[in-house]
């Protein structure tokens, strides 16, 4: 178990320092002059000249590399040029209210879905599941943005439970804050639970016709013991391996469901300085959420290693 | 084995499949709608005529204007064009890389397959959207931006299902009979795997297909895909969200266009996995 | 009273009868064993007999456990009944266990469930049954997961499962046909043991009318969904009345003509093989380990003349396919040298390197997974021939792959098929045509009959020693099963451990075995004339025991 979590480690930081490198070859090295891209093509020589001098253009591209990811490291993430605040004060900010949005949609979209897939898979072939399914079909195809300006519609617009978009501020009362983001939520975690649902439906039916299922009925055990005993935890191997995925659609939904609601979160936070061409907040903002979502990959392979004990290696 | 099941040849059974029927109607729809408007549509939607703003649905315009006067129906049949070339551009953009690469992977195995599937989960970790953004910052937005983000997401997931296939396949005797009769590695993965696993690539590049024109929505609803005058149905949703409290309608047709052809190619996908399953279709055997 | 009995009972699943008005009793601590060729309905009766049928199933008749009715019994019913008093060992050990669950936990589950008591109670009975069906003793074992242990250990831990609750009838399903035969004996005499100390009733459910011949007081024979013909063990195999039944035995022990084509001792080896290694490199346990390697086949040397049939013995992961591989040019070996109509095959011009495939060519154990499931049958035969591109024409490929179709027995319409429209026995012989297309001195046969049944085993071996004689061509013949090689080879190779134990002429090692290995195997295949007698002889010793007391 040590030794898997130590390789996965560092397959970790291998897969975060190649992201590192497209994220600066992509933002500082092919555009040739970010100093133009970000002053825009009228721009003065001399406060062109200026701006290379405050972000340190001047120097070499590997000297700018090392001490990008050195500060980092540090927590050091430069100094936005529209905000002119530290990046690191912004994210820290900005991730108040996009962590708490992605952490209740992912716990959402399992809380629905696994039940569902469950059931789906224990009724197999009947009218339930036949319903359950065609309804799951409908929700992944429905765009998370859609949904959520239908959501605001209903539920904001004509019937003014909930409010439409924005965020008070966690200072202003958690529940103020979690009432602002139930909209959002449900936004994101519905067509993601369509999808988990309809794998946890799968995995579970391939798992039920393993002949160890067999085994564990002719031990006596009834079919709903042997569901949950042996059914639900082997099922859970192929759904985990989803969920890791579906974290970085969830953060690529964010990023939109966040514009939909004016939310000031991470996502729109990038989005924003991609069009005021800011690019030292765009090149650390991507880097966070690129690490967020390599580090979600690192947590499901550690719960895929205590899921299934064949993949701890020695004993 | 005991096989209980009397042959019935794919063509027949693709007619009982509701999936696969109901798929191939609203896939087509989709695409025979995009398709007309390279030749005609209701009317022109590059002029702004704002005296003809906002008018309810009419036989003059079925669908009724937007907020520029602009034919909702036109618009939605343009944007039908636009997302399916996006999303099939998109989709040639993986096959072309991806499965030649997990193919690579799982024939080298060792240190290539090593690297090739640590770069998937490089690719991995820049869902399509931040792609998009960090392309934005190096082209500026527009269609070949959102094809190239949605390309390079999709690259990882063929290289996958080509090396996923290609390993199932790997312990299968007739490999090494053709090993036997001196076929060289390539030959026998063109002979041999590729048309084994072209059934799963099929169904694969069905469900990429929805999937790039969810994303392609995505995107052109943030502004980083297809730029005006090109009509996007992500697009239309934007300049419908500031209209919500006096034309609802604007919000809804470009959405259900979205979820019909989302639905559409899903469904087709899941009947064509049905119809091509070898695992059904060794029952049948 | 009979603990368990099927009366008419009959099975259909989805309309198509599986069992027809099949009945059989079992008395207290009596082996009933149920013979059958695949597809004759013998698992189905297990099945039925737990009331696990699958989805579509029908059922009609009787089966009872004592006084109990179990056709139509409740769910509820059934779950009391199902482990505590029937309980079932299944074919393959290692997907009847959950791999993700503990040995502790699978076994002690079944007490948990019938029985009140506590969890700690439970282990202890389970580490208690653990002793019983021959695990080692030791802590750790219940704390294990089904992947740590090897197959046979896996068998004892599904048996475990079985009779944790001191069931009164247990089912075997093909309880060792996953399994080595030396395995095979232990779990064998594993499973009489207990049934015979408990006074338990044993379904014994085989394909291998010996193992059934050992094991069974009385035996049924099961064809097509009916019991054919049954009776007490020795009395039945004597006086088998039924066709089917004569038929079974006679394929069982079916020894195919002698060769007609002499053999010359002298000639130059076809192939040889000297010190011949190959090694392995083993997964790193850890980041800082130094790689381990395994020595898949150490320091091998054989000689094969032309027309010599040769076996290649030994059980799972002693490296005969390992050894197979390399002899076929499908992997280098680490170490040693390999020497195929004089020349080594990894050091020749690409012409040579052709010439030399053409000369040796393989047929596989699995008739399935042999075949490109796209390429038709003229397309898979001729695969082969692309060592000949540009040498022979369009017509002469055509030619050579309905002679090689001819050859085998297959008619030249069966060229444009696909492989799915054949049965098993079909498809081996199709396998064998596409190794004859290139008219090869040498074919390497990895377990070519070890997939089929009896009756079809015997037709391919009949097959198999045609061939020789007539095309002379000679045989690398690889199997587990000794009666197999025994039929069809001059000369043995015994493999155990990657090294060469044994090597003589077949009858000698098979008569005289020299080696303990050998001479071990030999014991524990089993056999069903030597069981037979073995039982013919206990019986008179019981009747002149009876008549002096």
């Amino acid at each position: 178990m040590f030794s898997y979590g130590v390789l996965r480690l560092l397959g970790l930081s291998l897969t975060l320092f190649a992201a590192s490198i497209v994220v600066f070859v992509v933002l500082e090295v092919l555009p040739g002059d970010p100093a133009q891209v970000m002053l825009g093509i009228s721009a003065q020589e001399d406060t062109l000249a200026a701006l290379r001098e405050q972000l340190g253009l001047n120097a070499p591209v590997l000297t700018r590399y090392v001490d990008w990811v050195l500060g980092m490291l540090q927590g050091d993430f430069g100094i936005s040029y529209t905000y002119n605040v530290p990046v690191s004060e912004l994210i820290a900010e900005r991730a108040a209210v996009s962590l708490p949005l992605a952490a209740i949609a992912l716990i959402l979209s399992t809380a629905i879905a696994f039940p569902i897939g469950i059931m789906a898979a224990r009724f197999r072939g009947k009218a339930l599941d036949t319903g359950i399914m065609g309804l799951t079909q409908v929700g992944i195809a429905l765009p998370n943005f859609w949904f959520a300006i239908l959501l605001v519609y209903v539920f904001a617009i004509t019937l003014r439970l909930l409010p439409s978009g924005g965020f008070p501020g966690w200072d202003q009362g958690v529940l103020n804050g979690l009432e602002a983001l139930i909209l959002p939520a449900i936004a994101l975690a519905l067509p993601q639970a369509a999808i988990l649902a309809r794998v946890m439906r799968s995995a579970l039916i391939d798992v039920m016709s393993e002949d160890y299922i067999r085994t564990a009925r002719a031990k006596g055990l009834s079919a709903r013991v042997t569901l949950w005993r042996h059914g639900v935890r082997n099922a859970l191997i192929p759904v985990l391996t989803i969920l890791g995925l579906q974290f970085s659609f969830l953060v690529a939904g964010t990023v939109i469901i966040e514009n939909v609601f004016y939310l000031p979160g991470l996502g729109r936070l990038i989005f924003q300085a991609i069009t005021q061409r800011d690019l030292i907040t765009v090149k650390s903002g991507v880097m966070v959420l690129v690490a967020l979502v390599v580090l979600i990959t690192f947590i499901v392979d550690l719960a895929y290693a205590a899921v299934d004990p064949r993949l701890r290696r020695g004993r | 084995m005991d096989t209980f099941e009397a042959p019935i040849h794919p063509f027949r059974r693709a007619w009982k499949s509701r999936s696969f029927l109901i798929g191939l109607c609203l896939a087509s729809l989709i695409l025979i709608a995009g398709f007309i408007s390279l030749f005609w549509t209701p009317h022109a939607i590059d002029s702004l005529n704002v005296a003809n703003r906002l008018q309810a649905s009419s036989s003059q315009h079925w669908l009724g204007t937007d907020q520029y006067g602009r034919d909702i129906l036109s618009m939605l049949m343009i944007g039908a064009r636009t997302s399916i070339i996006v999303a099939l551009i998109a989709v040639g953009i993986g096959l072309l890389f991806g499965v030649p690469l997990g193919l690579l992977a799982a024939t080298k195995r060792g240190l290539v397959e090593e690297a090739v599937m640590r770069t998937n989960d490089l690719i991995f970790a820049f869902p399509a959207i931040l792609s998009a953004i960090l392309i934005t910052a190096l082209l500026g937005p527009g269609a070949v931006n959102a094809v190239i983000a949605i390309g390079i997401f999709n690259i990882p997931v063929f290289a996958r299902v080509a090396r996923g296939g290609a390993l199932s396949l790997s312990g299968r005797d007739f490999l090494l009979a053709a090993r036997l009769s001196g076929k060289s590695g390539l030959r026998i993965t063109l002979e041999h795997v590729l048309p084994n696993i072209a059934n799963l690539l099929i169904v694969q590049a069905t469900i990429q297909l929805s999937l790039g024109i969810l994303a392609e929505a995505g995107l052109s609803y943030l502004g980083l895909g297809p730029q005006p005058p090109l009509a996007s149905w992500g697009r239309m949703l934007n300049e419908a969200q500031t209209m919500m409290a006096f034309a609802p309608q604007l919000a809804l047709y470009p959405g259900l266009a979205i979820v019909v052809s989302v639905l559409g190619f899903n469904l087709l996908g899941d009947g064509l996995r049905d119809l091509l399953d070898p695992r059904l279709r060794r029952r049948i055997r | 009273m009979a603990v368990f009995s099927a009366k008419n009972l009959s099975v259909s699943i989805n309309g198509t009868p599986i069992l027809k008005n099949v009945s059989f009793s079992l008395a207290k601590g009596e082996i009933l064993g149920l013979v059958g060729e695949s597809g004759s309905g013998k698992s189905m009766s297990a099945l039925a007999a737990m009331q696990l049928l699958p989805d579509g199933a029908t059922q009609d008749g009787s089966i009872r456990y004592k006084k109990h009715e179990i056709v139509g019994a409740s769910e509820r019913t059934m779950n009391e009944v199902r482990g505590r008093s029937i309980s079932m060992v299944f074919q393959e050990p290692m997907t009847a266990l959950n791999p993700t669950k503990t040995i502790g936990d699978q076994v002690s589950e079944g007490l948990l469930w019938h029985f009140k008591m506590t969890r700690q109670r439970a282990l202890e009975r389970t580490q208690k049954v653990l002793e019983r069906v021959g695990l080692p003793f030791d802590n750790h074992m219940l704390d294990r997961y089904p992947h740590q242990l090897s197959g046979g250990q896996r068998q004892r831990v599904v048996i475990a499962m079985a009779i944790a609750c001191k069931p009164r009838f247990l089912i075997a399903d093909e309880p060792t046909t996953a399994l080595d035969v030396t395995i095979q004996a232990q779990i064998l005499a594993l499973l009489k043991e207990i049934v015979r100390k408990d006074q338990m009733s044993l379904l014994l459910i085989s394909h291998d009318l010996a193992v059934v011949a050992d094991m069974a007081d009385r035996v049924a024979i099961m064809k097509d969904g009916e019991i054919v013909e049954h009776g007490p063990t020795g009395q039945l195999f004597r006086t088998l009345s039924h066709p089917y039944s004569q038929q079974l035995v006679e394929a069982s022990s079916h020894i195919p003509k002698a060769r007609t084509r002499p053999l010359d001792p002298d000639a130059k080896p076809l192939l040889a093989v000297e010190g011949l290694v190959r090694t392995y490199p083993l997964p790193k346990r850890s980041v800082f380990e130094k790689r381990q390697y395994h020595t898949a086949v150490n320091t091998v040397s054989l000689r094969i003349l032309p027309h010599e049939s040769v076996g290649l013995v030994g059980e799972s992961g002693c490296g005969k396919s390992t050894l197979a591989r390399t002899v076929l040019g499908l992997e280098e070996p680490t170490k040693g040298h390999i020497s195929f109509l004089g020349k080594n095959p990894f050091e020749v011009s690409h012409k040579e390197e052709k010439a030399l495939k053409r000369g040796i060519q393989a047929v596989f154990q699995d008739p399935y997974g042999s075949f490109d499931p796209r390429h038709t049958i003229a397309k898979t035969v001729a695969e082969p021939l692309h060592l000949l591109r540009h040498e022979i024409s369009e017509t002469a490929k055509n030619g050579k792959v309905i002679a090689a179709l001819e050859a085998v027995g297959l008619k030249p319409q069966d060229a444009h098929k696909y492989p799915h429209e054949f049965s098993g026995g079909q498809r081996q012989r199709i396998a064998i045509a596409r190794a004859l297309v290139t008219e090869p001195q040498l074919i390497v046969a990895d377990e070519p009959v070890s997939a089929l049944d009896v009756s079809i085993r015997a037709q391919i071996l009949d097959l198999l020693a045609d061939l020789r004689d007539r095309l002379g061509v000679a045989y690398l013949f690889i199997s587990h099963d000794l009666s197999v090689v025994q039929a069809i080879t001059d000369r043995v190779i015994v493999m155990n451990g990657g090294r060469i134990v044994e090597e003589g002429s077949t009858e000698q090692v098979f008569r005289h075995p020299k080696h303990p290995y050998t001479r071990m195997l030999v014991a524990a295949a089993p056999d069903l004339n030597a069981s037979l007698k073995r039982r013919h002889k206990a019986e008179i010793k019981a009747r002149t025991a009876r008549q002096k007391s």
